[in-house]
């Protein structure tokens, strides 16, 4: 038996499903190799643990924390169903109505800025002007 | 009742219905959190924050899946969130301690053919349970469900949301690691 072939069927050894004769020739590995041996403890201590947590019972009076959390929370029966109700109906409902809410307010107020500011008539001084008269930037650069 | 019938019946409005649901997973969802947080007070706290929040999500639970794995799930993330917040606080409490002897020397002398006999010791079981806690989210998640809760692979895959494949790898690697890191680790001392 190799340390290779020791550890591969470890899991094995240990469930106790290997044949008498495997079982054997691990045990005498066992015994001989430390670095095996170790492995071995490392899984029989895992287990072990996995064990001793296993049989915990939980807290009996766990049910009557929990309601008298639930109770504590203030949500009684009326407020659950109403709040139930909302959070699948209305929320996004509201969401949107807030947007489209938003988006009608910023149109029209600007709007009206618009209008106080751009009056949408020609200043007098560009009436006079001629724009034949004007001297084209090209001809300067020549 | 089935689970369906009674979370129906708490949604209609009646709350103390719960009470039945809390009951029946207790154990379940407390052995859930024991498995990461390895501490029966701390695990007693979380199974009641899962029960809690699972309640006031109720409505949101929509019935494509079995109400125990939805319930589980919240369970799992709950203790992830737990240790990520105390994580420092753990490991700083382990390696505080002063009472260290050689669990190697220990280790060699005892005799392993009988498990159930042995006398696992608080240094040696916070060795364990910080290997533990050091595997990645999803190796601890598939390791605690397959372990604390001896459930199927098809089950473990359904809660974590992968493949069968998925779960039997990281079950794998998660036994690879702590095996590699306990040895590590009883080698040094």
């Amino acid at each position: 038996m190799n340390c290779l072939t020791c550890q591969q069927k470890i899991e094995e050894f240990q469930s106790g499903t290997l044949p008498d004769d495997l079982k054997k020739s691990i045990r005498i590995h066992l015994d001989e190799c430390e670095d095996c041996k170790l492995a071995y403890a490392a899984l029989v201590l895992t287990e072990k643990v996995i064990t001793d947590e296993k049989i915990i019972d939980v807290n009996p009076f766990l049910a009557t924390r929990v309601m008298a959390e639930i109770e504590q929370s203030g949500m009684d029966d009326a407020e659950y169903s109403v709040w139930t109700v909302f959070k699948r109906s209305f929320q996004p409902a509201l969401g949107i109505a807030t947007i489209v809410i938003a988006l009608f307010l910023g149109v029209v107020i600007g709007n009206n800025f618009s209008s106080a500011y751009s009056k949408n008539t020609v200043p007098e001084e560009a009436i006079f002007m001629n724009d034949a008269a004007i001297e084209s930037i090209g001809l300067l650069t020549e | 009742m089935s689970d369906k019938e009674v979370i129906k019946s708490i949604l209609d409005g009646n709350k103390n219905d719960y009470s039945k649901i809390v009951v029946k997973y207790q154990q379940t969802i407390f052995r859930t959190c024991m498995g990461y947080v390895h501490n029966e007070d701390d695990a007693n706290d979380l199974a009641q924050d899962t029960f809690v929040n699972a309640f006031q999500n109720l409505h949101k639970f929509r019935f494509k899946s079995e109400f125990s794995t939805w319930l589980i799930r919240i369970a799992i993330n709950a203790s992830l969130n737990f240790i990520r917040k105390n994580k420092k606080a753990f490991f700083e409490s382990l390696e505080s301690d002063e009472e260290r002897i050689s669990l190697k020397e220990t280790l060699l002398m005892a005799d392993f053919s009988n498990p159930e006999e042995i006398f696992v010791n608080d240094q040696c079981r916070g060795i364990i349970q910080v290997a533990m806690h050091e595997l990645s989210d999803k190796q601890k998640t598939a390791f605690v469900l397959s372990k604390y809760e001896d459930l199927p692979q098809k089950e473990i895959a359904a809660i974590m949301e992968i493949t069968e494949g998925a779960v039997e790898s990281l079950i794998q690697r998660a036994k690879a690691n702590l095996q590699k890191k306990l040895s590590q680790y009883l080698k040094k001392n």
